[in-house]
């Protein structure tokens, strides 16, 4: 008997080295050249997305045999800033890393950071002439550009054309008041014989980003001073009015059974309010314009009729502001050798090109922070294909300057999300009864928690 | 009739048991789609799925791979260093032993989950991150091993060691050739615990690997869900990929198994 | 306790050293040292980028877990250390009758048992996190699968998962499958362990099934039973993988946020190491508490 496990054991060694020795070859990226630096490249962008960011650094290591970059995918975004932090403890850090925007603050109190603007500074270079201003104000604070944009996005509100359609709403509509909204929403919403809701108008999960963002397009602050863009924040305000008249939006919509909630953003409720908008059981949902590519290629898969179409954000009517960028962008460390040092700067300035933003906006749907992007024929292609994006692009640009739409920096912004979120939730659910209550608690505990941060890193 | 109403139940029970894992391969063979059903179309069943998966995520033989170095090596670690510490517990007579008693007893009383921040601290300073030592060396010394093959050591009779010794036998030489052969079923149930508790870790590795490389199988699987969140059937053919060596270990060594799990948790 | 009965010896204590001086140092190092360190770094508000102390803190964190003092956190984790004993609650009980009555008709004599106990025993083999990849889609709103459970409570959300009624209930039931091969395994040992003369005097005496099993079977199972209780409720009060496979967060209005998930929260995505280090050591109390029950009530079934 155990002579058999033993046999067996090691023909399933076998057949398992063979296995993953056969799958290596197809997916294989360009090996490390004989001399070359290595440069560790962490990044957080998953799937197919996750591919092209594969793809770019492939097209890097081909295109020069000086440096190598080893790209390591991290499960997503947050996995990608928390494996860094806590990475401090070994001093470990890769070289460059993709970091999510609300990261900024944190990856600049960490000390082990190189801000782009010295290595601009240094060469004399003019590539921030070049760069979306509502992107490159995003990642400067007080003066300095920290890290390069890498992948913008900005939130939009995408509905199936075809439903819309059907009940006589116009499809070129771009800005919708909430009042809209809830009044397509409404007419929109569709049951069966048995009173079965069979078509929501609205489909959303619960995400502090659209929160962020509608304060954005209500030119109100999200903390306290000025965003925390000329010092450093003190307190967070977004338990203002302007936040609770998109909660109780939210409320209506799930309370009169036109929306549906799938809960916190993330994870499976992001995913499930994805494929209840491809399979044409929420008509409108809310998310940023980097899923366009997915919303399009899965509803043609999922066979119903769903035809994608995006406007604006939803804002109050009458609302003067704009949108907040997103997405991430690209840091260096200052760890490594001096090779390496400018290896990452050689990689950063690579992936920031007009070339290679044009390859990755074109394949993803996130907006080329590089401006000279849109002159390669590629995006130019994109652009006409996919005219959806335009409407994204000309929401950024119709956007006023001005703290509100630069976006909130502050240390503990990751918690202050997940505080915020659970407070919405609270509200939704009716355990709180006013938004305005539930909005007032997650702001008291996140300038708490702010406030011991601001404490153990000054 | 008796009977054909057991067997009913046994049936059903058995389908209530292995509903997640009928239920995963009826997802994973039914080809790309939103909205999967719960059966198959059984006229085009996908079965290029499971090739797929190894072309999503070439890491995939690696992370089995990296699961079974981990097990082996905390097994045989912990009967290697079980036995040796069990070994004075049980038949020696030394000043202090009291202290060393209550040395071992008390780390059963300390929770892995409650140490795991100075831990991580600890293998982040050696640089044993992304590395087979660090997913293994912490885990090497196991309470419970020792308290068991103590157990299984006493119930030898002492004139055997006394006879042993007078033969002139090596008190190393008896540990090897007298008391492990006579202690085998003590030893099956730390290697059976030792090997499903590390094959199961999840908390461990999530924390101190980086690098896709060095995931093993549970941390691999989970990554590998979030990656393809959208896609279920190559979620659920990843799962059963990562799952079918143990699943074939366990229809292989069943009867061990049980004697295993068995002998060591009902003692008396 | 001792074992042979010859005088302690100089000699022997060094050679029981060496015996035991693996043990030792990875005790030292990966068990005792770390505990030291986890309840000092308690009492400090850490520095995130050097993890050194920054600043004494006293018992602010203690305070802040038990709600004692004004905080903005509220109860957030009391009620967290409750959720885990909810968890447990509702797992551990159902996990026993489940794995009683797979092992009560496992013990029929039929053709083919064999097969149908190997089959019972499957989860053995299947890890938590594999198993939570497979109920996450179980119970996604796309995989029609639980719908009618959402039906039948009038729940509006679109899962189990998502839903703070019963989420909890819906990670206590995948819990409970995935124990239940270990579980069967030791409750089917602990019925085979009964002799059989018992039963046939009872058949002699009149006895039925449900005779024997009430006065038979379940007295001379509870060593198993209470074995199975214990560990069980500990396993349930560490339990972190399906809390972090399944739902990723503190769940719906936090109603999955059990406290080995509120740590790993505070470590790893706060980097509040020093309030993190405080939670772990309440951990520990609180298992040490569990422990020393488990010694009161089993000296006759577990270590001696």
């Amino acid at each position: 008997m155990n002579k058999r496990i033993g046999l067996l054991s090691a023909c399933l060694f076998a057949a398992l080295t063979a296995v993953s020795g056969f799958a290596q070859v197809p997916a294989a990226p360009v090996a490390q050249p004989a001399g070359s630096t290595k440069v560790t490249f962490w990044f957080g962008l998953t799937g197919y997305n996750g591919e092209i960011v594969q793809q770019v650094v492939n097209k890097y290591n081909a295109s020069q045999s000086k440096y190598w970059v080893e790209a390591v995918s991290q499960p997503d975004y947050d996995a990608t800033i928390n494996k860094l932090n806590t990475s401090l403890a070994g001093g470990e850090l890769p070289n460059v890393v993709q970091i999510y925007d609300i990261g900024t603050q944190r990856m600049i109190d960490t000390k082990k950071i190189v801000p782009v603007q010295t290595l601009i500074d240094r060469e004399k270079l003019t590539i921030k002439k070049d760069l979306e201003p509502a992107v490159a104000s995003y990642y400067t604070i007080a003066g300095t550009l920290y890290s390069m944009p890498f992948n913008s996005s900005a939130p939009v509100m995408f509905f199936d054309k075809t439903a819309l359609r059907e009940v006589g709403l116009d499809t070129y509509k771009r800005v919708w008041s909430y009042d809209e909204v809830f009044a397509a929403a409404k007419r929109l919403t569709k049951k069966d014989a048995s009173g079965k809701v069979t078509r929501y108008g609205l489909g959303f999960t619960l995400y502090s980003w659209i929160l962020e963002e509608e304060l954005a397009t209500q030119g109100t602050l999200f903390a306290d001073p000025n965003n925390g863009r000329e010092k450093r924040a003190q307190k967070l305000v977004f338990n203002s009015a302007e936040g609770a008249k998109w909660l109780d939006f939210l409320k209506k919509c799930v309370d009169e059974g036109v929306g549906i909630c799938y809960g916190i953003d993330g994870g499976a409720n992001s995913a499930a309010r994805d494929s209840g908008f491809v399979t044409g059981n929420a008509a409108m949902t809310l998310n940023s314009i980097a899923g366009l590519r997915g919303y399009i290629s899965n509803a043609a898969q999922a066979g119903k009729g769903v035809d994608v179409g995006v406007a604006y954000i939803p804002r109050p009517a009458g609302a003067k502001g704009g949108v907040i960028i997103g997405g991430a962008s690209l840091w260096i460390t200052n760890t490594g050798s001096a090779e390496e040092q400018a290896g990452s700067w050689d990689f950063v300035k690579f992936a920031s090109s007009p070339d290679i933003q044009a390859f990755f906006s074109s394949n993803t749907g996130y907006y080329p922070p590089n401006t000279a992007a849109y002159n390669v024929q590629l995006m130019k292609d994109a652009l006409v294909k996919f005219p959806q994006f335009q409407i994204a692009i000309d929401q950024l640009h119709q956007t006023p300057a001005g703290y509100p739409s630069q976006g909130a920096v502050f240390g503990t912004f990751v918690k202050a999300r997940s505080n915020i979120q659970s407070a919405m939730e609270q509200f939704i659910t009716g355990k709180v009864p006013t938004a305005k209550a539930a909005l007032d608690g997650a702001a008291k505990q996140s300038s708490s928690e702010l406030e011991e941060y601001n404490a153990t890193v000054q | 009739m008796k009977k054909a109403m057991l067997y009913t139940l046994l049936v059903l029970a058995s389908v209530g048991v292995l509903f997640p894992i009928l239920f995963s391969l009826s997802i994973s063979l039914q080809g790309e789609t939103v909205s999967p059903r719960l059966l198959p179309d059984l006229k085009s069943l996908d079965w290029g799925v499971f090739v797929s998966v190894f072309r999503k995520e070439p890491n995939m033989g690696r992370w089995i791979l990296n699961s079974f170095v981990v097990s082996i090596a905390v097994m045989t670690g912990q009967l290697v260093v079980s036995a040796l510490a069990a070994y004075p517990l049980a038949t020696l007579n030394f000043p202090g032993k009291p202290f060393f008693f209550f040395f071992f007893l008390a780390t059963l009383l300390v929770p892995w989950e409650s140490t795991v921040i100075p831990n991580y601290l600890t293998i982040a300073t050696l640089h044993w991150k992304d590395s087979y030592q660090g997913l293994i060396v912490p885990f090497l010394a196991s309470g419970f091993g020792i308290f068991l093959l103590r157990q299984s050591f006493m119930t030898l009779p002492k004139e055997l060691y006394e006879a042993a010794v007078i033969e002139g036998c090596g008190r190393t030489r008896y540990l090897w050739s007298i008391l492990l052969p006579l202690s085998r079923p003590a030893l099956a149930t730390l290697a059976i615990y030792a090997f499903l508790n590390t094959w199961n870790q999840y908390y461990w590795p999530l924390l101190v690997v980086d690098n896709p490389v060095w995931r093993t199988t549970q941390v691999g699987i989970t990554a590998f869900r979030s990656t393809e969140i959208a896609s279920y059937n190559l979620q659920m053919a990843g799962t059963l990929v990562v799952m079918a060596p143990t699943i074939f270990l366990l229809f292989l060594g069943q009867k061990q198994l049980v004697s295993g799990l068995t002998s060591g948790a009902l003692k008396g | 306790m001792t074992s042979i009965g010859k005088p302690r010896s100089r000699k022997d204590l060094g050679v029981s050293l060496l015996y035991m001086a693996p043990a030792i140092i990875l005790f030292t190092l990966f068990t005792f040292l770390p505990f030291i360190r986890a309840t000092f770094l308690s009492f400090f508000i850490v520095d995130r980028n050097t993890f050194a102390p920054a600043k004494f803190f006293g018992l602010g964190y203690y305070a802040r877990i038990f709600n004692l003092g004004s905080t903005a956190l509220g109860d957030e984790y009391l009620r967290s250390i409750g959720t885990s004993f909810s968890f447990a609650l509702m797992t551990v009980p159902a996990s026993i009758v489940a794995a009683l009555a797979l092992a009560v008709l496992a013990c029929v004599k039929v053709k083919y048992i064999e097969t149908f106990r190997t089959i019972f025993t499957t989860s053995v083999a299947i890890s938590i996190a594999s198993a939570g990849v497979i109920w996450a889609l179980i119970f996604s709103p796309d995989v029609k699968v639980t719908a009618w459970i959402l039906e039948l409570l009038r729940i509006r959300s679109s899962s189990l998962l998502t839903d703070a009624s019963t989420a909890l209930p819906a990670l206590a039931f995948m819990t409970v499958w995935t124990g239940l091969g270990f579980n069967f395994i030791i409750m089917l040992a602990g019925i085979q362990a009964i002799p059989r003369e018992l039963y046939e005097s009872g058949r002699i005496d009149g006895a039925n099934g449900w005779k024997t099993f009430r006065h038979i079977t379940l007295p001379l199972l509870s060593p198993t039973l209470l074995f199975l209780t214990i560990i069980s409720t500990i396993s349930c009060f560490l339990a972190f993988t399906q809390f972090k496979v399944m739902i990723d967060s503190v769940g719906p209005n936090k109603s999955t946020e059990v406290f080995v998930y509120a740590i790993f929260n505070t470590f790893w995505m706060e980097n509040n190491y020093g309030f993190a280090s405080a939670m772990s050591i309440v951990l520990f109390a609180v298992l040490l508490v569990l422990s020393m029950l488990q010694f009161r009530f089993d000296k006759k079934v577990h270590y001696q």
